[in-house]
């Protein structure tokens, strides 16, 4: 392997070590997801439990769920996923079956103590399937806390170990909630015991005249209480409207009642009206109380209804007219109102108007673009009902329009006008943001107070000759009605000045290469020359024996010019030279690199062939004439390389 | 050919083939937006259009519209702790997303109370896989998620409960030993992991785990949609521009950031014209030397 390889490949080596190796040596801020290693607590798990059953004892029941719709996001081991499914349910049903149990006892307690038994007996049959399901309940969760221990090992795990305690603490608190029930379940058997001996029935009749009449209108309720047949004198009745109290009337002589009621200003067509008796004082132990049969009184009313509606498009941070028209039955009189006005549930104003409202709604400028409720509601006044109407006002933005010509083509380097005007149909884009980028190129600008602008975009220089890239062109409005703008474009990017450097490469290439072929013919006509006549492979200069060439130098030197007979001399050598040295001499070479290249080779006689090629070079390119003493200069020198080739080659 | 020939064209071949490799190779260092592996934060960058800032000097003009991300795990200088402030005050909103970095720097440069406790902030119930990747299920509004999930994770301190975006769960713990066991005597959540502060004209908002966004995070539960919350809070925002630097770097990653200097200089007007200039001598040069003497040639030979 040489050297270089060798570097090369260190290199190499170096550099993947390094980029593989960089990350171990970093802090560790994460750890990759999928391969993290599961790894579950089962004494958190015990002790979340616990407080959950807390939140349950403390009838928490909002803190209840939501401790316990969080469980979806537990991790938690796959098998005991039941179990723990299990132990929510049980624990959601815990939670609303306790406070529901309370109150029902509390009803009862109520109930019995006013002697109440046939309303009691209903809902003691509800408790007891509420005490049944509850203790379902505890028992389910204690069953899925046994099987969450049985899977973490808790009873392998010593006493006082966390493990251990937490798991202990839960079925603890579990027990806790049997233990309430059980308080209940005893309270109910004694309740139940308490009652148990007879009691004589009563009877309530209830009339109510008129059958009809006005919110604040007087009605008329009368009625009678007996025991077997008996009237019951000097007793409180309860007159119940919609199952409250509403007044309390003594009975009469006779066990008649009589009394005059408001009709409540409670704007509903029917009021259900009761009769209630219950033993008191020295009736209790004695009667068993009693409810009339309900009689139904129709209430009478005006309602208004309204029509509401929008002006003209709701912009976002703009106002929009608000239209109300109020009507009413034909026999009700038109009244002033007092309207408020909410949107989305945001209280606006409060108005006053008789059958028609014009209300200009200012939209908030941060208002979600989409549906919106505008609520216009009007307060009871009298015989006048209350009236709410919704209406959706979609709040919207406008749509930017850009008036600019977008360029097809650019050129770079150079400036890019850039001038038009942005508006929408509330009218111009003030001190709009917009951001103009064609390629890599970027120009950010405002508009003007009408909307326009005039900016010239610098395109400085950068790689790359021609190219195709997209203007994109956003406009980002400053008043928040109106939306956004995009626009994208392809356009073509013309490089100046690089394109003008590649056609200045083509044309100085152009030059070059003529003169470069110039050449050519003379070269090849120089090669087709000095082939032999009997071509034989490689050779490149014609094969001569010496005696051959001496002879022609010879021959040429008798008769000829002095510059003829160098230049004959000159050529012997050159192809003795070649021969020896076997270095051919090539159509690019001049002769001082052909000399240079066969120096190694010849040695010392180097320099008498450089001697040579000088007195040649002299007659080539210069004016001189060739002398007879050239002449024999040539020779002497042609002989001596002949001869010191000669020598070298014996 | 000669000796000094060969060495200069080894050297120019291994430089070239060096920068491409560089330049393509892709980085594996945490949090680099070219790493597309898990512990990158390409997918973040990518789907954000993030565009990357390699110094918060470059940060300058308008910033209202912006959004910054900045994971600061290298320490900042006070021109940079400058820039970040502009920034803030000018209109933007700054993403300071940190566990065990150096975002108190920050914090305590800006003036604000609120701090990263650079303590562990583990969670064995609410999790996922583990108590190191606490779940988030507490968030100050309704939002499109319900779920955030983070990765070696720390808590906020000091943040008033109105700033507070999201909170840990209640059975989650600082390891305050780093000893992933509860003690009683560690600090029991719930803590805020997420915070917006209102500064200047703009928002600062504080994430207690920057590994959110790495790529193996960003898609799970809620934490894409988190993150894009998190970005939105000063408003609408135009672009978002992510701190590259100010991340632990490998080599590669200087090298490469060196390289995109490097052509970001030669892509200048007069640079340019530089490099033209030596091309075009150069190839002259070469056409010249190989295309043959052109001095007449001794045509009696």
């Amino acid at each position: 392997m040489t050297s270089f390889r060798r570097i090369l490949l260190t290199f190499f080596a170096a550099l993947l070590a390094a980029s593989l190796a960089a990350p171990a040596f970093a802090a560790n801020p994460h750890e990759d997801p999928d391969k993290a290693q599961p790894a579950y607590s089962a004494v958190t798990l015990f002790r979340y439990y616990s407080d959950t059953i807390d939140s349950i004892l403390a009838g928490d029941a909002a803190t209840v769920t939501v401790r316990l719709d969080k469980m979806v996001y537990a991790n938690l081991p796959p098998s005991i996923g039941k179990a723990t499914d299990d132990f929510v349910d049980a624990s959601m049903g815990c939670v609303s079956a306790l406070p529901a149990i309370d109150r029902d006892v509390a009803d009862l307690r109520v109930l019995l103590r006013q002697s109440r038994l046939e309303e009691a007996t209903p809902l003691v049959n509800k408790l007891t399937d509420e005490l049944s399901q509850a203790y379902s309940y505890v028992h389910n969760m204690e069953d899925s806390t046994n099987i969450t221990g049985a899977y973490f090992g808790v009873f392998n795990e010593p006493p006082t170990s966390d493990i251990r305690l937490a798991y202990e603490g839960t079925l603890q608190k579990i027990n806790q909630i049997r233990s309430r029930l059980d308080v209940i379940r005893d309270l109910l058997a004694r309740l139940l015991a308490s009652t148990s001996h007879a009691l004589t029935p009563t009877d309530l009749t209830l009339s109510v005249q008129p059958g009809s009449a006005f919110v604040g209108d007087t009605v008329e309720v009368s009625g009678t209480l007996s025991a077997s047949g008996q009237p019951l004198a000097g007793r409180d009745v309860n007159i119940l409207f919609n199952s409250g109290v509403r007044g309390t009337v003594t009975t009469g002589a006779g066990g008649t009642f009589s009394a005059s009621l408001t009709v409540p200003y409670w704007y509903n067509p029917r009021i259900r009206v009761e009769a209630l008796y219950y033993p008191k004082d020295t009736d209790d132990g004695v009667y068993l109380a009693s409810l009339s049969p309900p009689v139904t009184l129709n209430v009478l009313y005006y309602q208004a209804s309204f029509s509401v509606s929008f002006l003209g498009t709701a912009y976002r941070g703009r106002s929009v007219t608000l239209q109300t028209a109020i009507a009413y039955s034909p026999d009700a009189e038109m009244v002033q109102r007092d309207l408020e006005i909410y949107l989305d549930n945001v209280f606006l104003a409060e108005v006053s108007a008789t059958d028609a409202l014009t209300w200009k709604i200012d939209i908030p400028a941060d208002a979600r673009v989409g549906r919106h409720t505008v609520t216009v509601t009007a307060s009871a006044i009298g015989r006048y009902a209350p009236a709410l109407t919704d209406a959706v006002l979609d709040i919207t933005t406008a749509g930017l329009t850009l008036g600019m010509k977008l360029p097809r083509v650019i050129f770079v380097p150079g400036e890019l006008d850039l001038t038009g005007a942005v508006a929408s149909a509330v009218g111009p884009a003030q001190n709009a943001h917009v951001k103009v980028a064609a390629g890599s190129y970027t120009h950010e600008f405002r508009t003007a107070q009408d909307g326009s602008f005039q900016q010239r975009m610098k395109l400085r220089f950068q790689f790359g000759l021609i190219g195709s890239a997209y203007m994109d062109i956003a406009v980002y409005p400053s008043e928040p009605w109106n939306r956004p703008l995009t626009i994208s474009q392809s356009i073509l990017v013309v490089n100046t000045i690089v394109c003008g450097a590649f056609v200045l490469l083509m044309l100085a290439a152009g030059v070059l290469l003529p003169i470069k072929l110039k050449l050519q013919p003379a070269r090849s006509r120089r090669r087709r020359l000095a082939q032999p006549a009997a071509a034989s492979p490689p050779a490149v200069a014609p094969q001569y024996t010496d005696m051959t060439a001496l002879g022609a130098a010879e021959t040429a030197g008798t008769g000829s010019e002095p510059r003829a007979r160098v230049f004959s001399w000159y050529a012997l050598v050159l192809r003795l030279v070649q021969r020896f040295a076997k270095v051919v001499f090539k159509p690019q070479h001049t002769l001082r690199e052909f000399v240079a290249k066969t120096r190694k080779t010849l040695g010392p006689l180097a320099d008498y062939l450089m001697e040579f090629t000088r007195l040649v070079e002299r007659l080539l390119y210069s004016r001189a004439p060739a002398t007879d003493a050239d002449a024999q200069a040539g020779e002497q020198l042609g002989r001596r390389v002949q001869d010191g080739l000669g020598k070298v080659n014996q | 050919m000669r000796t000094g020939s060969v060495v200069i064209i080894a050297l120019a071949l291994v430089l070239a083939v060096s920068a491409l490799c560089v330049w393509f190779v892709p980085s594996l260092q945490d949090f680099m937006a070219g790493n597309a592996m898990w512990n990158g934060v390409r997918t973040f960058v990518d789907d954000s259009q993030a565009s990357q800032t390699a110094s918060l000097g470059s940060l300058t003009g308008d910033a209202s519209g912006s959004a910054l991300v900045i994971i600061p795990y290298l320490d900042y200088t006070p021109a940079e702790l400058s820039a970040i402030k502009d920034f803030l005050e000018s209109g933007g909103t700054i993403l300071l997303a940190d566990d065990f970095g150096y975002g108190n720097h920050v914090l305590e440069y800006l003036g604000v109370a609120a701090r990263f406790s650079g303590q562990p902030l583990l969670d064995p119930l609410f999790c996922y896989r583990n108590q190191n990747m606490p779940k988030i299920t507490d968030f100050a509004s309704a939002q499109s998620f319900q779920v955030v999930v983070l990765n070696h994770a720390s808590s906020l301190q000091n943040v008033d409960s109105a700033n507070v975006l999201a909170w840990s769960s209640s059975t989650s713990f600082l390891d305050l030993n780093r000893t992933e066991a509860w003690n009683k005597n560690y600090p029991k959540g719930p803590f805020p992991v997420a915070a917006k502060l209102p500064y200047g004209e703009g928002t600062l908002v504080l994430a207690a785990d920057p590994s959110l966004m790495i790529n193996s995070m960003i898609n799970y539960e809620g934490n894409h949609a988190f993150v894009t919350y998190l970005l939105g809070l000063g408003g609408g925002h135009r672009s978002v521009l992510f701190d590259a630097s100010h991340l632990s770097a490998t080599p590669l990653d200087y090298t490469r950031t060196g390289l995109s200097r490097v052509r970001e200089a030669l892509g200048q007007p007069y640079s340019l014209l530089a490099v033209m200039a030596a091309v075009f001598i150069i190839a002259t040069r070469w056409m010249v030397h190989t295309g043959g003497s052109v001095e007449r040639q001794p045509t009696d030979l």
